[in-house]
């Protein structure tokens, strides 16, 4: 009679424990499918290219300076210059600063070390990373590049990026 | 006799407990399917980015402003037969009738940009739509305002904004 008893208490402790697992799985599944899946289904445009700032860009290097294209300027310049410079910070800063937070626009090599130039009017080259605390870590950030190539390892690099990373 | 009794009533109420459990695990499921596939995607931010490339891509070429394309009332007129831009949408929601979609595009002169009224326009579309991009409420249509700088081939600089307004609110938002 005694031993009757235990056992149908341990079959009702069993089956409590096998009711709370099955409703824990649950919920976690629902809270997940609620936070996780549930949320914005708005379906955005790829981000790794922008057409409009590589027309802008195109368009950029075809415009002329007395004689001489931008284009051809860059391809002999060390750096850009002022009226390249200026015309640059003008079109990509006031077009496309609202659609991206960091804008930048200058040479770049195809070299290991220092791979980009700093300049005057979009200052250093922002690294695509952004900073975070060690155990967090680091992660890239969304952003569009585009390169024209100006000799064997000189290139032009527009660099458009949807949050601001390190420099 | 009484044993069996016993072992009966137990077994009707695992029944009981089976059921219970049947019927919250397949409710959850059905709440979780209904979370996911409930509300539609929506796709109207991709469709004015895709309107907005089909007519910057019209309009410049190669780093160029297509020649006789400005202040040409022809091309004006014909606008969305040379972009390849069809603008018809399906017959439901009555959205033939009151049209889903707007583009507006507009050249200024680069040096005096954005202080200075447009030279050319172009639009094309429902225009009532364009009141509503004042709101920002995904009930209401979906505007995207971009710009971008060309040259014609005379080296006149310009700024192109193309306006894309999408509504397509009955079937993108719930």
């Amino acid at each position: 009679m005694f031993n009757n008893k235990n056992a149908q208490i341990g079959e009702t402790i069993t089956w409590v424990v096998a009711t709370l697992i099955i409703i824990v799985i649950l919920a976690f599944s629902i809270f997940i499918a609620s936070f996780y899946l549930g949320g914005d289904k708005s379906v955005s445009f790829s981000e790794e290219s922008d057409l409009l700032a590589s027309k802008s860009l195109f368009s950029y290097l075809l415009t002329t300076s007395g004689e001489e294209k931008i284009y051809d300027q860059l391809k002999v310049e060390e750096n850009l210059n002022e009226f390249n410079g200026n015309l640059a910070l003008r079109i990509f800063k006031s077009l496309y600063e609202d659609d991206y937070e960091d804008v930048w626009l200058g040479f770049v090599f195809n070299r290991v070390l220092f791979p980009a130039k700093s300049n005057e009017f979009f200052g250093r080259r922002p690294t695509g990373v952004k900073g975070g605390d060690v155990n967090f870590g680091r992660r890239f950030v969304p952003s569009v590049s585009e390169r024209i190539k100006l000799n064997e390892t000189k290139f032009l690099e527009l660099y458009l990026g949807e949050e601001s990373s390190i420099k | 006799m009484r044993n069996k009794m016993n072992k009966h009533g137990a077994d009707k109420l695992i029944s009981v407990y089976w059921f219970a459990i049947l019927f919250i695990v397949a409710a959850a499921i059905v709440y979780m399917v209904f979370i996911f596939y409930g509300e539609p995607y929506d796709v109207r931010e991709l469709e004015a980015n895709t309107l907005t490339n089909q007519v910057a891509g019209c309009l410049s070429e190669a780093g160029y402003l297509k020649p006789n394309l400005f202040n040409n009332e022809e091309f004006k007129e014909n606008f969305l037969e040379t972009c390849d831009i069809n603008l018809d949408v399906e017959d439901v929601y009555g959205w033939k009738e009151q049209g889903q979609y707007y583009l507006e595009i507009n050249f200024y002169d680069f040096g005096t940009y954005p202080n200075s009224q447009s030279l050319f326009e172009i639009s094309e579309g429902n225009l009532n739509l364009k009141s509503d991009c004042d709101i920002d409420n995904k009930n209401f249509p979906f505007c995207l305002e971009r710009e971008f700088y060309v040259i014609d081939g005379e080296d006149n600089r310009y700024v192109v904004s193309i306006l894309s307004i999408v509504r397509k609110t009955e079937k993108n938002v719930q």
